[in-house]
């Protein structure tokens, strides 16, 4: 198990958004996590993050206790995300952007970036490529140039997961990267993700998608009001009275 | 090939740059002797470099601040009374003072740059006027509302630099000095993670850039910049005192930023010698010319927000014109700063 999640919490208020939520992450695995909306999905990935800090509850990252750092220090563990509201840095470049996902690599400050020593120059060159080899593995880029603001949905959709790539993580959570993609985009999407499990990552991911998390995640775990309520395989989960319940609701009798 | 294509093309970018180089460097024999046109650009050459140095927290980081004019102020103090009451030498008290501002600018941004914006505007506000009412009332040291007279001109190899010309080439030195440093870490892995909390703090954290360290080292790097800046002043004018460096100065140094453009390197620079220059060419208006400044600057917002230094092919060229963006958005930013999802 490459990350464990124990009885995690976080309340806002008077309200419950995730309630002692356990999960287990296989390493090299993609682990899905669907429920209806309002399920706490998204507030669970940004407890994982640290984004917003989880109420209680213990987070066990390779070995080590993470619950309480940072979100950078979190990064620099190796575990990146994208965001349900894309969140890119509008003015900048595509290229840049990505670049900007490589930060905790390089170490060159100001000295470095005011003399443009021999290892900030490496250092660019490097993150440069590094960035430019991403854009390729996505497709973007011949579009590198451009604000990231004036790229379609789908692509910066893309671009997200590429700049979360970029800062070579090992478990890379996707907040709904498919919301907004037509059928061709997602289908390209899932083989992208099997290809990055193919390399060693490890997934977490949030879907609507029912048909691609189906086809996709080697587990899922099913949250509704802040409550795991089922965890297992596709086919489990496809059977499971409980989420067949929190979909479509009580069967009248 | 238009016009604009010209600056972005590397030949074209060295034949400006050279051009540019030429006009500077021969500027005192082009005014023939004429001290008042000289002291006027001397002081855009100081005032180039004060809006540059706000650039970096207003422009590239995202912040705020309404207190540069005391920044500047505690360099300009620090380094006139080491020198008037010590006997130090100008190229002792001038570090000084750009470290002493340095050092009380990170303070500052340890104490505010948790806060949200308009807090932070607040807190920058106020911290300028205790500076400026710490000056008029700390006679023992400041000699309070009376100033500091005498400042002594600083030495270069054991003569004294009097005359406007010599003060033109030492602004002029120091000013291309600090554009240029603000220009590589602006095009460097510091200035992407600045743009980059800029543009989505959220987003920042989780790719790994130390937001809270990014905004603290902006905040001290203009601090520097501005407080060796006030020390330039200090020996410039040999005379200083509080009401130079209060309210009016910061608000001064926004609206060149503002004017010319935030986020780019050519915008504070084109604000700061608009807003010089205009002063100067508009005495015979008087106080009209305050009408006239604040009518050119409603006028900028409202037909360009991004500044004079976004108009298309008078300063930007089509490609490469990277990463900017406006002091007064059009559209809403987006989303609020700890929400990090709807759920």
């Amino acid at each position: 198990m490459i990350m464990e999640i124990a009885k995690l919490e976080k309340h806002f208020g008077g309200l419950v958004a995730v309630q002692e939520v356990d999960l287990a992450l296989a390493a090299g695995s993609i682990h899905a996590v669907i429920g209806p909306n309002g399920a706490g999905k998204t507030t669970f990935f940004n407890a994982i993050t640290s984004i917003i800090p989880c109420d209680s509850g213990q987070i066990t990252w390779k070995g080590e206790r993470i619950e309480k750092l940072s979100p950078q220090s979190i990064s620099a563990k190796g575990i990146a995300r994208t965001f349900q509201n894309i969140r890119l840095f509008a003015f900048m470049s595509v290229l840049e952007n990505v670049i900007a996902g490589t930060h905790n690599h390089f170490r060159s400050f100001v000295w470095g970036a005011l003399t443009r020593n021999a290892r900030y120059r490496r250092e660019e060159k490097e993150s440069r490529e590094m960035a430019m080899a991403l854009l390729e593995k996505v497709g973007l880029a011949e579009k590198h140039a451009e604000y990231a603001r004036n790229l379609p949905y789908g692509e910066q959709r893309k671009l997200e997961i590429a700049r979360a790539l970029a800062s070579r993580p090992d478990l890379l959570l996707l907040d709904e990267p498919a919301a907004g993609m037509n059928n061709t985009e997602t289908e390209e999407l899932e083989q992208f993700i099997r290809a990055l499990r193919a390399e060693g990552l490890t997934v977490l991911i949030i879907e609507h998608d029912v048909k691609l998390i189906m086809g996709l995640a080697d587990r899922i775990t099913v949250l509704d009001h802040g409550v795991k309520i089922a965890e297992g395989t596709a086919a489990e989960i496809q059977n499971n009275e409980k989420v067949i319940e929190a979909y479509l609701g009580k069967r009248r009798v | 090939m238009t016009l604009r294509n010209v600056y972005a093309s590397k030949e074209g970018k060295a034949i400006g740059m050279g051009g540019l180089a030429v006009i500077l460097l021969v500027l005192p024999r082009l005014l023939g002797g004429n001290d008042y046109l000289l002291q006027v650009a001397t002081m855009m050459a100081l005032y180039v470099v004060l809006a540059s140095s706000l650039n970096l927290i207003i422009g590239f980081t995202g912040m705020y601040s309404l207190g540069h004019g005391a920044f500047y102020g505690m360099g300009a103090y620090t380094s006139a009374i080491l020198s008037v009451n010590l006997g130090w030498p100008f190229w002792i008290t001038m570090p000084l003072g750009g470290l002493l501002t340095a050092l009380v600018g990170a303070f500052l941004g340890l104490a505010t740059l948790r806060l949200r914006q308009t807090f932070l505007v607040f807190g920058t506000l106020a911290f300028g006027e205790i500076v400026r009412i710490l000056i008029m009332n700390w006679s023992s040291l400041t000699r309070g509302p009376m100033g500091i007279p005498g400042i002594p001109p600083p030495k270069v190899f054991g003569t004294e630099l009097t005359s406007s010309t010599h003060y033109y080439y030492l602004i002029l030195v120091y000013a291309i000095l600090m554009v240029f440093a603000i220009f590589r870490l602006y095009y460097s892995r510091i200035g992407r993670a600045w743009v980059a909390i800029r543009e989505d703090e959220v987003a920042a954290s989780s790719m790994g850039i130390s937001v809270f360290g990014y905004k603290i080292l902006a905040f001290t790097i203009s601090c520097l910049i501005a407080g060796l800046a006030g020390a330039f002043y200090a020996h410039f004018v040999t005379f200083i005192s509080a009401d130079q460096f209060g309210m009016g100065e910061s608000f001064l140094i926004l609206t060149m930023v503002a004017l010319g453009g935030t986020g780019s390197i050519a915008g504070p620079i084109i604000g700061a010698c608009i807003l010089i220059v205009i002063p100067e060419a508009f005495r015979f208006l008087a106080e009209y010319r305050m009408v006239l400044y604040g009518a050119m600057l409603i006028v900028v917002i409202v037909l360009k927000p991004e500044g004079l230094a976004g108009i298309k092919g008078l300063f930007m060229p089509t490609t490469g014109g990277r990463r900017r963006t406006t002091l007064f958005r059009r559209e809403p930013k987006v989303a609020a700063v700890k929400a990090g999802g709807s759920q």
